[in-house]
């Protein structure tokens, strides 16, 4: 008597359909899997059994031979309770289903039988609906887990709280309608904080704009209490809201990793992550045995903020490198190579020196110029190549405190808004989405300076003694100013602006 | 004394199936050194090994099913191949059962365990 259920596991982000073979034989009793499954999935003889019983099913007192196939990939997590749960009830002939080949069975097993949440089912819905439009499937997944599942256009998802229910379903005693699942609308996304909360700092705010209009990197250098973190909290606020095709990217990789919240099954603010300065580089970048995403991919399409940068390991600085170049961060082990989103804008905030008050008006510094050398060399001249704003955040004084509110972040996000539309207008086609993207040949394509201008940056690159990554980086900067004004001529004011974004580096890095 | 307690136990286990309507194929099975089963009998198609446990008060080691460890486990799997082997019973339903008989004062509490554990 043996049974074939159809299944699924994930590895990296990717899902890959695995067949649960249950097969019963008349000998000694016992329960045996095999496949290469992983403790959580050994201890599922436990849970299922225990299960079966407690939902008034036989559990038969005969040989249990479950092959999870393919046979050579290591199969992890509780999900595997239910297929193989139902393996073992259509073997015995306790649940009739006349086509038991069209479901594809998800889920964790409570020692009742009730039927747990687990991670991945948007991943698990987008490969099967990838893989034939001709063969539809159905999916038998946890209730909990049915919004996320019916994010898939195209597929049936049904969702079920036991194991009885689940039988009752599949035997046709009760009829169940797939779950059909309206998502909210992404225009205006609900954020508990606003920009009016930050008093003074005009230019810093001005450079968030910039920098957010463009997806461009940003670091801020200033004394403590300066509002480095609360400017940096407020980004997101003022980013443009996500597209449905990035906030179904990014509630996969949040499904992935078992983060998405039960009452909200589609992501649809951007994500913003603030690693604390003790990360790992596997933590950063991703990896493991069965290798996660790290804090650069579950911050796709969002931000990232790096508080303190200068006390992060420095391998795990220079990971950021690839990710902030290319988007997507790889990684190798002995098992497979990789690839996972990490499309983010990078935000980092540090003091200018060990004690923090280098250059402050009021206190003094008490570091050696050593101590404060070496502290800057903690980010390495490429990695602070790769970041096209540096601005200085100086302490806040007494009567900015007391001035009146400033703009509200809905009035930026309307013009960073405006400024990424023209932007996508422009690439359309293009595989860019932003400006901060570009290749060479799209600034030679897209960046036209006037004559004045082109003058400026001549001198500004001689003078500052600036790379030629820098040199691209302010045209680039460049183009997203003039999209905030709507020009379409780089003219001289927006390329001194830019400039001025890349100045500090030079003064403090030296 | 204490063997004499076993066979008294082992005899009432035995008695205790019968009257369930199992038909007993064999009492203390041997095989070589492996050990011995206490009965072997049948329920329908069902080959039933028995593991018969019996303790008297107080109960200072635990409860009689708890002495059926994993090591006497294993024995039992070893020798109800053999049995089967010998008997070329191969391909029939069976199972592993444990009685556990504890005698307190006066009364005697007997225990069916169904299926109580499995070969691994």
């Amino acid at each position: 008597m043996i049974a074939r259920i159809k299944s699924s596991s994930i590895y990296g982000i990717e899902a890959f359909p695995v067949d649960v073979e249950v097969d019963i034989a008349q000998s000694l009793p016992a329960f045996h899997i095999v496949g290469l499954p992983d403790k959580a999935v050994q201890e599922a003889k436990e849970r299922v059994r225990s299960a079966i019983l407690n939902s008034n099913f036989v559990f038969p007192a005969s040989r249990i031979t479950v092959n999870l196939a393919p046979a050579d990939v290591k199969k992890e997590g509780p999900s595997f309770d239910l297929p193989i749960a139902m393996g073992i009830l259509t073997a015995t002939g306790q649940v009739k289903c006349e086509d038991m080949s069209q479901y594809v069975f998800l889920g964790e097993l409570a020692l009742d039988g009730e039927i747990r949440r687990v991670e991945g089912i948007l991943a698990v819905g987008m490969f099967f609906r990838s893989l034939n439009a001709s063969s539809a499937f159905s999916f038998v997944v946890p209730e909990a887990n049915a919004k996320e599942g019916a994010l898939v256009s195209g597929i049936s998802v049904y969702g079920v709280r036991s194991l009885s229910e689940a039988c009752s379903f599949l035997q046709g005693d009760v009829v169940k309608q797939p779950y059909v699942f309206h998502p909210p609308s992404f225009v205006e996304p609900d954020y508990e904080i606003d920009f009016t909360d930050v008093k003074g700092q005009e230019h810093a705010k001005r450079a968030l704009e910039v920098a957010a209009a463009g997806g461009h990197n940003i670091l801020q250098v200033g004394p403590p209490g300066s509002g480095k973190t609360m400017l940096a909290r407020r980004l997101p606020t003022i980013l443009p809201p996500m597209t449905w095709d990035e906030g179904l990217e990014v509630t996969k990789l949040y499904s992935v990793c078992g983060m998405l919240p039960e009452n909200q099954p589609l992501v649809t603010s951007r994500p913003f992550r603030s690693p604390h300065h003790t990360s790992s580089s596997a933590g950063l970048a991703g990896g493991g045995t069965y290798p996660r995403p790290g804090e650069v991919s579950l911050s796709h399409h969002g931000v990232l903020f790096l508080d303190e940068i200068t006390e992060f390991h420095r391998d795990c600085l220079e990971i950021l490198r690839q990710p902030l170049e290319d988007g997507v961060v790889t990684i190798s082990r002995a098992s497979a190579t990789l690839t996972f989103p990490a499309s983010f804008m990078l935000v980092a905030a540090t003091n200018p020196c060990p004690c923090g008050f280098f250059g402050d008006a009021v206190r003094t510094c008490t570091c050696t110029p050593f101590q404060i050398q070496k502290y800057m060399k903690k980010i390495s001249g490429p990695l602070l190549d790769r970041i096209d704003l540096h601005v200085e955040i100086p302490r806040v004084d007494f009567k900015d405190l007391t001035k009146a509110p400033g703009e509200s972040s809905k009035g930026i996000r309307e013009r960073v808004t405006k400024a990424r539309r023209i932007q996508q207008n422009r690439f359309s086609g293009q595989n860019v989405s932003c400006n901060a993207e570009m290749k060479p040949k799209h600034i030679k394509k897209f960046c036209v300076l006037s004559p004045d201008a082109q003058e400026l940056l001549k001198n500004a690159v001689v003078s500052l003694g600036l790379s030629a990554r820098a040199h691209d980086r302010i045209i680039k900067m460049g183009r997203t100013i003039a999209d905030l004004e709507e020009k379409e001529i780089l003219e001289v004011h927006h390329v001194a602006e830019a400039v001025g974004y890349r100045t500090l580096d030079r003064k403090l890095w030296n | 004394m204490n063997t004499e307690t076993g066979r008294d136990a082992e005899n009432r286990a035995a008695r205790f199936l019968q009257n369930k309507g199992y038909a007993i194929l064999s009492r203390n099975y041997r095989c070589g050194k492996l050990g011995e089963i206490d009965i072997v009998a049948k329920q329908k198609d069902t080959l039933v090994f028995v593991e018969v446990k019996s303790k008297k008060e107080p109960f200072s080691f635990g409860t009689p099913q708890e002495a059926v460890t994993f090591k006497k486990q294993q024995t039992l799997v070893r020798l109800a191949h053999s049995f089967m082997q010998s008997r070329k019973l191969i391909g029939i339903p069976c199972r592993f059962d444990v009685v556990a008989i504890s005698y307190l004062n006066q009364n005697i509490n007997l225990e069916h365990f169904q299926n109580a554990f499995e070969a691994r």
